[in-house]
């Protein structure tokens, strides 16, 4: 028995013929943040495009469960909908698509779906500015096109930003600690603590332990060729620090 | 019938009757062509085939307030031409005090006429401006001395039929911006009422020394019309025109563009953007002749293609010998929604002169899946994310409209039409 938010079994994923999940096993409950760290190519991005519903993956075997819902059987949008966010490893530009419109709509289609008023501008626009704030982000961000032009460290805190707009029940964050400086490494670790509540779990995908200095996790699993293959507590990071994965892969 | 018996039976000889000369020169030049074909090489993709059955007729010459639907937020006057014929109710009653801005039928004839209307381009692959010449009933006269502060929207709307016969209207727009002159137009054509009709219209354009003319055309017919165009433009030295196309509508359209850049520092921009899905066929045709030295020439546009739509780019440049030191460049770039749908882009350059700065290119390409996915993963339905991504990828050749209240027009029409398209 268990009120876990996320329950993975056995999952098997794979991707132009490739098979790259290949027994993943994971259980998240609310409140928890949880590290996956791996070597390149064990799988890890593979994990956040499949529970985020990417269609170009095919879950082969195993099941998910959300909220005690069948995760496989909803589209990308209501698992969106449904709380779940995935901040990506390289987000992506979208030209001509302004900023604020775009996270507006996203917004308010998440408020409809769940049967709340949508936000008008004038709302829209307070609530963001508040937001932006925490992360240390210009105002004139808003007016730009998604991710277009932005340096790579306000692409990854500009995700951190519309998590904190959309407050997600559970957020995967995919190496959004890759190719910060310090400052900026800082400000994400800054945002996602303010977003650690009760009822949000956040999964936190990385390759260094550095960003693990400023979100603590409660448990840190390490993934190799598709699967967990060690979990244990915030120390098993330290650990992986000093005597990297060929221990862990071997084992 | 041929294109001259047509002409002879329907030609509104009772109409600009300062005119008839140009008007009996176009009839009897109708004698000796023919509709174009795919013989001749800028005919190659689109045919006009279905004419050469039709029985024109003309329209009945009436549209409800409703169907003049331009956003509130746009800021100018409006004159509105209903089926080719210049109607006082839909019009601004303060739009033509002015002496700058006037119906063709509204006036006497004027000495300077003669080189708008005594032009005739010669061949099958113009025979419909010498139509255009022998059936004109009305257009617009925009002539300007300074600089104008609000834009002027001329609205042409076309009354469609499902009978047999073609419900035909030939307009004929003449724009001159004086020395130091500066005007904002926009031509909006859009059916009046559904079924099937052929619009035809001509606009002759002539930008002097140092004047600015923008010109903003948008094309929303309903999906069974047929729509031919023609623009010829004339620069003179340090003038400047910027010219945008958005076609959102239409079963057939051909667009020809021609300009010509004659005196020394002209800068030309040519932009915009098509949405081709149903059946509909779209075809733009551009030719820019760099004649003297230091002008510069962009020709930038955007194309969404979808269900079983067709669109065609042929934009050539043309550097005359001795005009060193041009500046031209064409870039085409296309999103290809549906497996059925086709593009054929081929922009040109011909270059002979020294030192000059070209290029084009050209692109068709489909929706990036990491985009849509980007997207989803925020929420937006599948079918707003196309709409979004599509908007995003057109509205680019859009922002270079200048004057705001247009530029929001525009813009908005673009998503609007790729938020309902099929695909
Ligand atoms: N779309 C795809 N098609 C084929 N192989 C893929 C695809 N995406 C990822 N892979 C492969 O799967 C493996 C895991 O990739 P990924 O999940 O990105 O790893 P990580 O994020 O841990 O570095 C790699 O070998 C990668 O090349
Ligand atoms: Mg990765």
């Amino acid at each position: 028995m268990s009120n876990a938010l996320l329950k993975v079994k056995n999952l098997h994923a794979r991707a132009d013929g490739k098979d790259i999940l290949k027994g993943l096993d994971i259980e998240v409950q609310p409140g928890e943040v949880h590290a996956i760290m791996g070597p390149n190519g064990s799988g890890k991005s593979t994990f956040g495009n499949v529970i985020a519903g990417r269609e170009s993956f095919e879950v082969t075997e195993g099941q998910i469960e959300y909220l005690g819902k069948d995760l496989l059987e909803l589209s990308t949008e209501e698992r969106a909908c449904e709380g779940i966010f995935l901040a990506f490893q390289y987000p992506v530009e979208i030209p001509g698509v302004n900023n604020t419109y775009f996270l507006k709509t996203a917004l308010n289609s998440i408020r409809r779906y769940r049967g709340e008023p949508e936000l008008d501008s004038m709302e829209f626009l307070k609530l963001v500015k508040r937001k932006l704030s925490v992360l240390h982000l210009k105002d004139d961000l808003l007016k730009r096109a998604v991710n277009e032009g932005f340096s790579g460290g306000e692409k990854k805190r500009n995700e951190i930003f519309q998590m904190a707009v959309l407050e997600p029940k559970l957020a995967i964050l995919d190496e959004t600690d890759s190719g910060l400086d310090i400052d900026s490494l800082k400000a994400v670790a800054d945002g996602v603590n303010r977003l650690r509540s009760e009822d949000r779990a956040i999964v936190v995908v990385t390759h260094y332990q550095r960003l693990l200095e400023y979100i603590v996790p409660d448990r840190v699993h390490v993934l190799a060729d598709g699967k967990i293959v060690r979990s244990g507590g915030k120390e098993l990071a330290l650990q992986l620090e000093e005597q990297g994965y060929g221990w862990v892969q071997s084992a | 019938m041929s294109l001259y018996e047509q002409a002879v039976a329907l030609a509104p000889v009772d109409r600009l009757v300062w005119a008839s000369q140009w008007r009996q020169q176009a009839i009897s030049a109708l004698q000796s062509v023919s509709l174009p074909s795919a013989r001749d090489e800028d005919w190659k993709y689109t045919t006009l085939r279905s004419l050469e059955r039709a029985q024109l007729v003309t329209a009945p010459r009436q549209a409800s307030n409703d169907a003049v639907s331009l956003p509130a937020s746009f800021a100018g006057r409006t004159l509105v031409f209903v089926d080719g014929h210049y109607d006082t109710s839909l019009s601004d009653s303060s739009a033509i005090d002015d002496l700058d801005v006037t119906a063709l039928s509204a006036i006497e004839s004027d000495p300077q006429f003669d080189n708008w209307l005594g032009k005739l381009p010669e061949g099958n692959a113009e025979s419909l401006a010498t139509l255009n010449t022998a059936m004109m009933t009305d257009g617009v006269l925009v002539r300007v001395g300074a600089t104008v502060a609000d834009p002027i929207a001329v609205v042409f709307l076309s009354n469609g039929s499902t009978e047999r016969a073609l419900p035909s209207s030939f307009v004929r727009n003449i724009i001159q911006a004086e020395s130091g002159a500066g005007v904002s137009i926009v031509e909006f054509h859009a059916s009046a009422t559904a079924g099937k009709s052929l619009s035809h219209s001509w606009t002759q354009l002539n930008v002097e020394k140092g004047a600015t003319v923008e010109l903003s055309r948008m094309y929303a017919h309903g999906e069974a019309a047929q729509l031919v165009t023609r623009l010829d433009a004339e620069l003179a030295a340090s003038s400047t025109l910027r010219l945008h196309n958005l076609d959102v509508g239409g079963k057939l359209t051909r667009h020809d563009i021609n300009v010509e850049l004659k005196g020394e520092g002209a800068n030309l921009l040519i932009g915009g953007a098509y949405v081709a899905d149903g059946r509909s066929h779209i075809d733009q045709h551009h030719r820019v002749d760099h004649r003297v030295p230091n002008c510069t020439s962009n020709d930038v546009f955007r194309g969404v293609v979808a269900g079983k739509g067709r669109a065609v780019f042929n934009a050539k440049a043309i550097v005359h010998p001795g005009a060193d030191g041009t500046e031209a460049h064409q870039n085409n770039a296309n999103l290809m929604l549906s497996r059925d749908s086709e593009v054929d882009t081929k922009p040109e350059l011909q270059i002979h002169a020294d030192d000059v700065k070209c290029s084009h290119g050209a692109t068709i390409g489909q929706l990036d899946e990491t985009a849509m996915f980007y997207l989803r993963t925020r929420a937006i339905a599948e079918a707003d994310a196309r709409a979004l991504l599509t908007e995003g990828f057109c509205t680019e050749a859009l922002q270079t409209i200048t004057d705001e209240s247009t530029r929001v027009w525009f813009t908005q029409a673009l998503a609007t039409k790729l938020r309902g398209q099929s695909t």
